[in-house]
């Protein structure tokens, strides 16, 4: 009997996560998964600004951000587009420029260890989530008012 | 002059180098696929493994003891024919360059995930070979003619084959293809091997006509189904690295003068 | 068409979304707490500078290409079947939440 699609892609998003877990897998998947949020946050958000056109409609938006759920979202909305937008850098400048990897080969038949899952390209990826988690942590103080800029 | 009787030193060092006779128990569960009723089983084997033994020794003793209907493929048992590729507890590897010991105290073998099974741990490679044949895995000149009736060898400088030699060292195991996010959720994806080895003939600097080749990565089935997971050069046990071939080769994907 | 002009387009809508969405995030967070910049005056004194709305209307196209775009290839991925059908669903979305942001940038209210 054929496979209903819900549940072949079910366990297809379940292959992301098996057999072997590396740093740039997990990068691979925070990106996916930050990057659907954001597909889906930014429809809500056009709309939602639509109402800042009228006060009485922009006022029942107020209410709706100062909701837990929605101001929980919104922390990972901050994660997401810090983490999406230096982990996109990061792949643009690997895959398309080709930085960070190596300019020449070694003459040597087989390879000690890989060239491409470790420094410096590994460096970059290191920085990017730490700067990520920063950002985070700065954007969350700032959205519950505890950071404030001037 | 002072002669010893025992040369202490020779001794233990000839001690260190002979192989210890000590053997273990080892709990060996394997994932065995039934083609007749089409589901997986779990089948446990004991067996006394010995401090040198690889995974594939261990399975071959468990085919010649206790269970000569276990199916498992393998040739060279020394890491070069990618034929005994499988899932060692959770990880895809190489049975015969795995030691069995060092594994812990049970071992749980299944067949290599991304391909269909065919029988036990055979799994169907057949796609991957299709889709390797698919990248035309061989020198495209534009003198055919020439290439079957060649008069002499295309040279090739020493900096020239630097730039292709360790992406030529694969050994088409499927290890990769096991271990990749992306062809575990897209069956129509080429692969890590298959991607890698078509930059590995394009880079060629014998090859005249890459164009043909990146037409063929050029979609999302192809080059740009990789995002760089990264985990078939983590897995790799030639340490071929897959994923770097794979981004030298989206770059002349994107920036070939066509 | 080859997937390698859409990836360019990717990758190019990548980069000029950092500069835009940055613009954008500096301009949120400058009025001083997040409480204060959800203001309704602060938004709408926000949108009548021109260099903002000129910056605003291209992050509104960049956005929604990329976001799209990159929801397409996934689903793509994820079930090929799924994916085609998508595709031009994706693409009336998008023309649909493109029409109501540029509205939303020249101040037309159109929600009953």
């Amino acid at each position: 009997m054929a496979e209903s699609t819900l549940v072949i892609v079910v366990r297809r998003v379940a292959g992301w996560f098996t057999p072997i877990i590396n740093l740039e897998r997990i990068a691979y998947i925070l990106h996916r998964i930050t990057g659907f949020y954001l597909a889906i946050y930014l429809p809500l958000h056009i709309i939602s600004t639509h109402n800042s056109l009228n006060p009485i409609a922009w006022e029942k938006e107020l209410i709706l951000y100062s909701s837990l759920p929605i101001k929980i979202g919104e922390i990972f909305l901050v994660f997401s587009i810090f983490f999406h937008g230096l982990n996109g850098l990061r792949l643009l400048l690997v895959e398309y420029f080709n930085i960070f990897l190596p300019k020449k080969l070694p003459s040597s038949l087989y390879l000690e260890r890989t060239l491409s899952i470790h420094n410096p390209q590994k460096t970059f990826l290191y920085l990017v989530i730490i700067l990520s988690i920063l950002l985070t942590i700065l954007g969350t103080l700032y959205l519950f008012n505890i950071l404030v800029l001037r | 002059m002072i002669r010893r009787a025992v040369d202490t030193k020779l001794v233990s060092q000839i001690q260190e180098i002979t192989p210890k006779t000590i053997t273990k128990l080892m709990r060996v569960k394997i994932k065995r696929y039934d083609p007749e009723t089409r589901k997986m089983r779990l089948v446990e084997y004991k067996v006394e493994v010995s401090r040198y033994d690889t995974v594939l020794d261990v399975l071959l003793r468990i085919i010649r003891d206790q269970d000569h209907t276990l199916s498992v493929r393998y040739s060279c048992r020394m890491g070069i024919c990618g034929s005994c590729a499988m899932m060692i507890n959770g990880k895809p590897r190489l049975a015969c360059m795995n030691n069995a010991i060092s594994l812990g105290e049970a071992i749980y073998i299944e067949p290599l995930k991304n391909f269909p099974p065919v029988k036990d741990l055979i799994v169907d490679m057949d796609d991957l070979f299709k889709k390797h044949r698919s990248i035309k895995p061989w020198l495209i000149r534009r003198d055919e003619e020439e290439q079957f009736t060649a008069k002499k060898e295309y040279l090739q400088k020493p900096e020239e084959v630097d730039t292709y030699r360790i992406f030529s060292t694969c050994i088409k195991c499927g290890v990769c293809v096991a271990a990749c996010p992306t062809a575990a959720s897209n069956p129509n994806f080429l692969g890590p091997m298959v991607l890698a080895q078509a930059y590995r003939w394009s880079a060629d600097s014998r090859d005249e006509d890459a164009k043909i080749r990146l037409d063929i990565v050029d979609s999302i089935d192809g080059v740009f189904g990789c995002h760089f997971a990264g985990a078939c050069s983590a897995s790799c046990p030639k340490n071929a690295d897959p994923a770097l071939a794979i981004q030298y080769l989206r770059r002349l994907v994107l920036t070939y003068k066509r | 068409m080859r997937y390698s002009s859409i990836a360019k387009w990717q990758y190019w809508t990548a980069i000029i979304l950092i500069v835009v969405l940055s613009i954008h995030i500096i301009f949120r967070i400058i009025p001083s707490s997040y409480d204060k910049s959800l203001e309704y005056e602060q938004v709408r004194d926000n949108y009548s500078n021109k260099l903002y709305a000129a910056t605003l209307t291209v992050l509104l196209f960049v956005a929604l290409f990329h976001g799209f775009n990159g929801l397409r290839v996934i689903l793509y991925e994820l079930s090929p079947r799924l994916g085609r059908v998508i595709t031009p669903i994706i693409l009336i979305l998008g023309i649909i939440f493109v029409i109501i942001g540029l509205l939303t940038i020249a101040g037309i209210y159109v929600f009953p």
